[in-house]
This record gives structure tokens, sequence and C-alpha cells, in this order.
């Protein structure tokens, strides 16, 4: 069972307040591809995806990014059981998917990167920590029905 | 994942840039290192204040850009290049290296804050792979047989504040402290 202080919370949902969706997914997701290329063995239907230009560009992989954010939004408005709201989300990347779960804390990492960016100076240490302890715990709720 | 020509080229151009800010970023990528993943803490217990922004953190921050800097000139060899820092961190510090790759994390999350046009995708995969080359390179000596004598303490200690950072860095240091008599050359492995 996960708890959040009360700064936790506020500053998770000021985060997710203040970042462009239809900006931060879509990097996020871009910047996995290029920097962990072997990530791309996921979105083989994705088309154009040879080069950073391309994956960059690449229509597909902007709607996906937006996507994966919207998938998050869930764990905000489920914070106290994000576990329980990820459940089935977490059997479609087991089963479906079949996802390495090793490529969610990628994809988490990237994502990190992108908010730092686009908070600059407001994503202080103390942010980042609120933000990176968020991602481990949605990360360990995708995990959890890999089995 | 060694490094292509490109990614040296790109790790050298963006150091001139970031070189002038590179003891604000140590700085920022240890405190944030200290402060999201609390396990690293474990290192500098000896640390009076480990808060964001502290002196000994600031301090330490420009000690490790240093050597990150030492591993922009070397980039052709990091492993021969880091010999001595990979010592001690294998035999002294005795940090995990798994921590390394946290570390890197951090510096990457500081530089996407002080270059966010700059920090484009190609930048951070080149940089990525430069940290990890890095890092493997200090891991190095980790496993690996030497022919250092045994230090005369089998026990975990910090390096004493007021040894110089050139000392610290060189098997000289090993010596200075009293830990071992001798430098690497003619003394047998026990290991």
């Amino acid at each position: 069972m996960v708890t959040w202080t009360d700064f936790e919370r506020a500053t998770i949902q000021d985060i997710f307040s203040k970042i462009d969706y239809d900006i931060v997914g879509p990097d996020a997701l871009s910047r996995c591809l290029i920097v962990y290329p072997w990530t791309q063995r996921y979105f083989g239907s994705f088309g154009n995806l040879y080069n950073a230009a391309a994956i960059a560009s690449n229509p597909k992989v902007a709607a996906h990014g937006k996507v994966v954010l919207g998938g998050l939004e869930k764990a905000l408005k489920n914070m106290d059981d994000i576990k329980q709201a990820y459940a089935d989300l977490s059997v479609l990347h087991s089963e479906k998917l079949q996802v390495d779960p090793d490529n969610f804390k990628l994809l988490a990492d990237c994502l990190t990167i992108v908010v730092a960016s686009q908070l600059g100076k407001d994503f202080t240490p103390e942010v980042h920590a609120a933000f990176a302890k968020f991602l481990a715990v949605v990360v360990a709720a995708l995990r959890k029905q890999y089995h | 994942m060694s490094l292509t020509a490109k990614d040296k080229e790109i790790v050298k151009a963006f150091w001139t840039k970031l070189a002038p800010k590179a003891d604000d970023v140590g700085a920022d990528a240890l405190s944030r290192m200290l402060a999201v993943y609390p396990q690293t803490k474990t290192y500098f217990a000896h640390w009076k204040d480990l808060s964001p922004g502290s002196a000994p953190v600031k301090k330490h921050g420009k000690t490790i850009m240093g050597g990150v800097a030492d591993a922009v000139g070397k980039i052709d060899d990091l492993t021969a290049g880091l010999l001595n820092l990979s010592e001690l961190h294998a035999f002294t510090l005795r940090v995990d290296p798994a921590n390394f790759k946290i570390l890197s994390h951090n510096i990457l999350v500081v530089l996407a804050i002080v270059f966010p046009n700059e920090f484009t995708p190609e930048v951070h995969v080149a940089l990525d792979k430069f940290l990890g080359a890095l890092s493997r390179a200090l891991a190095e000596k980790y496993r690996y047989p030497t022919t250092r004598s045994e230090p005369q303490n089998e026990q975990h200690f910090s390096p004493p504040l007021s040894i110089s950072t050139s000392k610290r860095s060189s098997m000289c240091w090993l010596a200075a402290v009293g830990i071992c008599r001798e430098t690497h050359k003619g003394t047998s492995s026990k290991r």
C-alpha cells in the first residue's frame, strides 16, 4: 500500500496540470525509441523508424505518445490504488503486447527527462523525487500481472 | 554498444557548451541523486549535510564533473584512461556499479533542464552511450586480479577530505594514507 505525503500528492497533480500532454507524450515516446532503439521492436506497424528525424515526425509515434500519457492520467486519478487501476493494463502489456517490463523503466526515464526540460527550474530535486516515486509505483503496477 | 566517431564528435561538441556550467551541473546532479535515490546517501554518511546544494554536495559535484571532463579528453580509450579512478572506486570506495547508472541518469536530467533546446534526442543518445562507457571503464577493476598488496585493514572507509583531489584519484593516495605500502609495481597478487 503506497502512502503519499501531501507534498507528493500536490506536486504530482501540479506537474500534470503544467505539462502539455500533446508535446510530452510524443516527445517521451520518440526519445525512448531513439535513445533505446531496441524498444522499436514493439512498433513494427508504425512504418518509418529508420532514424531520429523519421521517428520524431512519425504520426503514429505521436499518436501513441498521447495514448501513453492518457494511461498515466488513470494513475493520477487513482493514486490510492494504482495497482488495482492498472490490473487490466498490466495483463494487456504482459499477455497481448508481450512487452519486456524492463522497458517500462526506460520510458519512465525518458518521460522524466522530457518533463524536466518542460518545467526547467521548477523541476527541483524535491519535485523530481515525487515524480520519480509516482513513476516507480506506475511501473510496479504495470509489472504486477506478469507471470 | 561502443562509441562511434559520430558519438564522440557529438559528446565533444556538447562538452564545450557544458564546460562553463559543469560545476553547477555536477552539484545539481548529485543533489538530485541523493534526494531521489536515497539509498545512494549511504556512501556519504560522513558528510555533515546531504541536502540539495549543500557545501559538501557542491564540492563533490565539482570533483565528479572534473572526472567526466577528464573522460571526455580520454574518450578514445576510456578503459586505459580511467584505470586509476577505477581502482579507487573498486578497492577503496567500493561503490556498487549499479549506482553509476543512477548518477548518469541524474546528469542527463540536469542537462535537459539547463539545455532544453540543445539536449536533443541525438545528443541524449550520444551522451547516454558515453556515460555508459564511462561507467563501464570505472567498473573495469572491480573483479580483476591485481598486483596490489593486500590493504592493511579490510574495512570500508571514506577518503578524508583533507587529502587533495589529485592525490585521492591516484594510487599514491593509498600509500599516503598508509593503506598499502607499495604501489602495484612488483608485488605479488593475492586475489
